[in-house]
């Protein structure tokens, strides 16, 4: 089966990246990292690749996010293809599913896979897009993931318990970070990742780029904590952590 | 009298045969992505392009372990790059004697200073080498940790790296992906300060120099600012205490990075006495002095780090930096110019020289190399002064100029001989450390976030140190660590308390190999994530 997996390049954890308020954008310039909610996503897809299976990774970003792709093929993809062109720089959801679309349709998989969120725009909606374009059933929240006969078997969880849902393939799924612990890469993966097919497409193999239809008009930062106290555990914590919710009304 | 080396913490074997019976198989393996080891792929590449490479990384990404001040001198890397990254060249500089209020501006000593020198960021300048090295056809491997050295007939033959996905109690969990074995014709440690391997093979190959290492430990952070600085600023006196009996060596930097940031780190030499001494909570103290407060006013705290400086100079290197099948160079092996806190032209130097010697097929010959070579001069140069300069970089570069202000109560004098470890303990003058506001003064944990760092809370403990300790042992490896490692714990019948360790808080700076302990390589791609340090 052929699976193209969805990941974003998102800044990794030390880089403290923040909001830019003059471009209205997340500051990208630090390290980028392969966003571990999608880490899932390959893992679901190698687990499901079968013997002449192929698993691509595909994503929209900078030139630099190869290196975060480069770590999907350390764990054991067999190619990835990265849309690059400063024609999506500060793409919004219609853009990114646009480019994603381009270069999914390129591939032709049975199965795209994406995680359920990415850790920096936090949308948890590209799927819906992506899938909406390719004219595709879409399962969000995947817990469990099982392909037979040319369809799929999805548990999904949701807030009130799970559901078990049927769809025919090609489909759009998001996996939740319940579905798999995503493997470590060996010590080999990591070496042969180098070699693996790593191909750049720019705007024009996938459609051409365009305007994004959203504007960002203003960024506020969120409002600062309200006064906190601390409670220091000197083996009546719980009596004053009850008292003082009790005189906050909460009780 | 309560040492730290009396209370040893448990063998650490970094020594073992091969036994993978697929290893991996390169020409070069080159353990740690800092200046000395990608310096030496760099190296390779020019001068053996056919010959294989290997770095081995245990940070998430190159440059992710590597801080630094650091103000360098950049002509050992301009001759391997040509240009590289960097905040330009010190544009001038100021020493100052701290006291509690006043900052006394004192002659800048002929070691102190900076001329055509430049600012980089090395966080940075690893990545960018790391981008060179394998241009020229290294592999650059990061998230691997090299946990033992693989010896066969007493030649080295390569290293073992380290398994993942263990359980906290050292099983396989669901997840375990097993290390390999990476066998070389030439291993080169550049492993840096207190580096696992590096300290492995100067004991198991009998390489140990004439004294020991002694080492200092550096807290730095980087801030956003609202003011340039223009010029390179050191400081030395408060907050360390000047009794002799003390030992407290150290000072502060202040260094531009640009015209938004500066880098400022406090170092304070590991030899010394009070229990209760922190150099975190010392660095967080010395921004609350008016001169420094001004030098951050209107800024924000953006990273935070740790590391120790290997500081016994040229009496502490290893007898010989080149064995069977295996060479040292950096941090790893003592390559520090201790009077000037210079250390990245060396392990360049020292990495370019390793290179050329395993090219050369005659990798004896590097010891040769190193003692024709500037490193020899610099730091031989600087021996002789090691009465003085003994005590590192500011109580030796500015005792000359300081002495006359304190009236001597700097003490300089005693060499260094003995280790760190055996220092003894001395309690009952607690320090009062300003409290953490979360704006210019912050504790450690908060700190540790602010490195990047994750380590998996539920993989395997990787420090090694005694858990049984009289309290003032346990208190002092307790206020040390930088990274909140340690609690007191429970006082036994014995007297002595329980000492909590929680390993995921480290950021393995080293200070407790120094200290009594033992730091070992944690799973690749755990640690801080620094990139601006
Ligand atoms: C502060 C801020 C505000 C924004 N506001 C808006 C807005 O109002 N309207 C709007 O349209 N856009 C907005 N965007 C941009 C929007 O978040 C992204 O452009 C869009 O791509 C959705 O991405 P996401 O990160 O939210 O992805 P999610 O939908 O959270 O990601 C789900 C999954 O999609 C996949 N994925 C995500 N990004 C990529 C990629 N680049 N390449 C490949 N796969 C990917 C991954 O599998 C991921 O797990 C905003 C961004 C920021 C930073
Ligand atoms: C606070 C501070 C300020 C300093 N200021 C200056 C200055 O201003 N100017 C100057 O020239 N020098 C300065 N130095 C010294 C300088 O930073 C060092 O001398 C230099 O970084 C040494 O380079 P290295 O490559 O030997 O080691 P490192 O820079 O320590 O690099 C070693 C690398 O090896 C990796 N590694 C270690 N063990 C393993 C393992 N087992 N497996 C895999 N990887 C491993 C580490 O993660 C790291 O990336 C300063 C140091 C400190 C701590
Ligand atoms: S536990 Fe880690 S961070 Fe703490 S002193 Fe030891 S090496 Fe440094």
């Amino acid at each position: 089966m052929r699976i193209a997996v969805c990941v974003k390049a998102v800044p990794s954890a030390g880089s403290g990246a923040r909001l830019d308020s003059a471009s209205k954008r997340l500051d990208r310039s630090g390290d980028l990292g392969l966003s571990e909610y999608d880490t899932h996503a390959v893992e679901e897809a190698l687990r499901l690749r079968g013997d002449d299976g192929e698993v691509v990774v595909v994503s929209l970003g900078p030139e630099r996010a190869a290196d975060a792709l480069r770590k999907a093929l350390a764990m054991g993809a067999d190619r990835s293809v990265l849309v690059s062109d400063a024609g999506f720089e500060g793409a919004d959801l219609v853009l990114t599913a646009r480019a994603l679309v381009g270069a999914l349709e390129r591939e032709s998989p049975e199965l795209v896979l994406f995680g359920q969120q990415s850790p920096d725009g936090n949308g948890a909606c590209l799927w819906a897009a992506v899938a909406e374009k390719l004219r595709r059933p879409v399962v969000s929240q995947a817990a469990e993931l099982a392909v037979e006969g040319g369809a799929l078997r999805a548990k999904r969880q949701t807030e009130f318990g799970y559901e078990t849902l049927r769809a025919p393939l090609p489909a759009v799924v998001a996996v939740s970070e319940a579905i798999n612990e995503p493997r470590y890469p060996s010590l080999k993966g990591i070496m042969g990742a180098k070699s693996k097919p790593q191909e750049v497409l720019a705007a024009g193999d996938v459609g051409g780029a365009g305007d994004p239809v959203t504007t960002v008009l203003a960024l506020t930062p969120p409002p600062a904590r309200g006064e906190s106290r601390r409670i220091e555990d000197d083996g009546n914590a719980a009596e004053a952590i009850v008292e003082f919710l009790a005189e906050k009304r909460l009780l | 009298m309560i040492r730290p080396a009396d209370y040893p913490p448990p063998a650490v074997d970094a020594v073992v045969a091969p036994s993978d019976p697929e290893p991996v198989e390169v020409d070069v393996a080159i353990v740690g992505a800092g200046p000395a080891g990608l310096a030496a792929a760099i190296r390779l590449g020019q001068v053996a392009p056919d010959v294989s490479v290997a770095v081995l990384e245990k940070g998430a990404t190159p440059g992710a372990h590597l801080l630094s001040g650091a103000v360098v001198r950049p002509g050992p890397l301009r001759e391997l790059v040509g240009e590289f990254p960097s905040y330009g060249e010190v544009q001038g500089e100021a020493v100052y004697l701290l006291t509690a209020r006043r900052a006394l501006r004192v002659p800048t000593p002929p070691t102190m200073r900076n001329e055509g020198n430049v600012v980089v960021s090395l966080a940075q300048l690893g990545r960018f080498l790391a981008e060179k090295a394998e241009a020229g056809g290294a592999m650059v491997l990061p998230e691997t940790a090299a946990v033992s050295l693989l010896i066969e007939d007493g030649r080295v033959v390569g290293v073992r790296t380290g398994d993942k996905g263990r359980a906290r109690d050292r099983a396989p969990g669901p997840r375990f992906e097993p290390g390999s074995d990476v066998r070389a014709c030439v291993t080169i440690l550049a492993d840096g300060t207190a580096g696992h391997l590096s300290g492995a093979a100067i004991a198991h190959l009998g390489l140990g120099g004439l004294n020991p290492q002694v080492w200092a430990l550096g807290v730095k952070e980087v801030w956003r600012v609202a003011q340039p600085l223009r010029r390179v600023v050191h400081t030395l006196g408060w907050p360390l205490r000047a009794g002799a009996r003390w030992r407290e060596f150290g000072g502060s930097f202040v260094y531009p990075l640009g015209d938004d940031m500066v880098s400022l780190g406090m170092v304070v030499g590991l030899d010394y006495a009070d229990e209760s001494l922190s150099v975190h909570d010392l660095l967080q103290q010395l921004k609350t002095h008016p001169f420094v407060r001004g030098l951050l006013a209107g800024g924000e705290r953006v990273q935070w780090g740790a590391k120790t400086i290997p500081e016994g100079g040229f009496l502490s290197l290893p007898r010989a930096c080149s064995a069977p099948g295996v060479l040292l160079c950096g941090d790893g092996a003592g390559f520090v110019n201790v009077p000037a806190l210079k250390g990245v032209h060396l392990a360049v130097e020292t990495g370019r020289l390793a290179a050329e010697a395993a090219a050369s097929g005659d990798i004896a010959s590097f010891d040769e190399a190193l003692r024709s070579s500037f490193v020899w001069d610099e730091l031989r140069a600087v021996r002789n002064m090691r009465q003085a300069f003994g005590r590192g970089f500011w109580a030796g570069g500015a005792l000359a100029s300081v002495m006359t202000l304190t009236g001597g109560r700097f003490p300089g004098g005693d060499r260094r001989a003995e280790r760190d470890a055996e220092q003894p303990v001395v309690g009952g003058a607690p320090r009062a450390y300003p409290s953490a506001d979360g704006s210019l003064t912050f504790d450690k944990l908060s700190s540790v976030f602010a490195a990047g760092n994750r380590t998996r809370d539920d993989q395997p403990d990787h420090i090694r140190v005694a858990r049984r300790v009289p309290r003032e042992l346990a208190e002092m490896w307790t206020a040390m660590c930088p990274a909140q490692v340690y609690e007191v714990g429970a006082e036994g019948d014995d007297g002595h308390v329980e000492l909590h360790v929680i390993p995921s808080n480290c950021v393995q700076c080293g200070a407790i190999t120094a200290k009594g302990g033992r730091l070992t390589p944690p799973e690749g791609g755990a640690g801080p994530e620094y990139t601006i340090t």
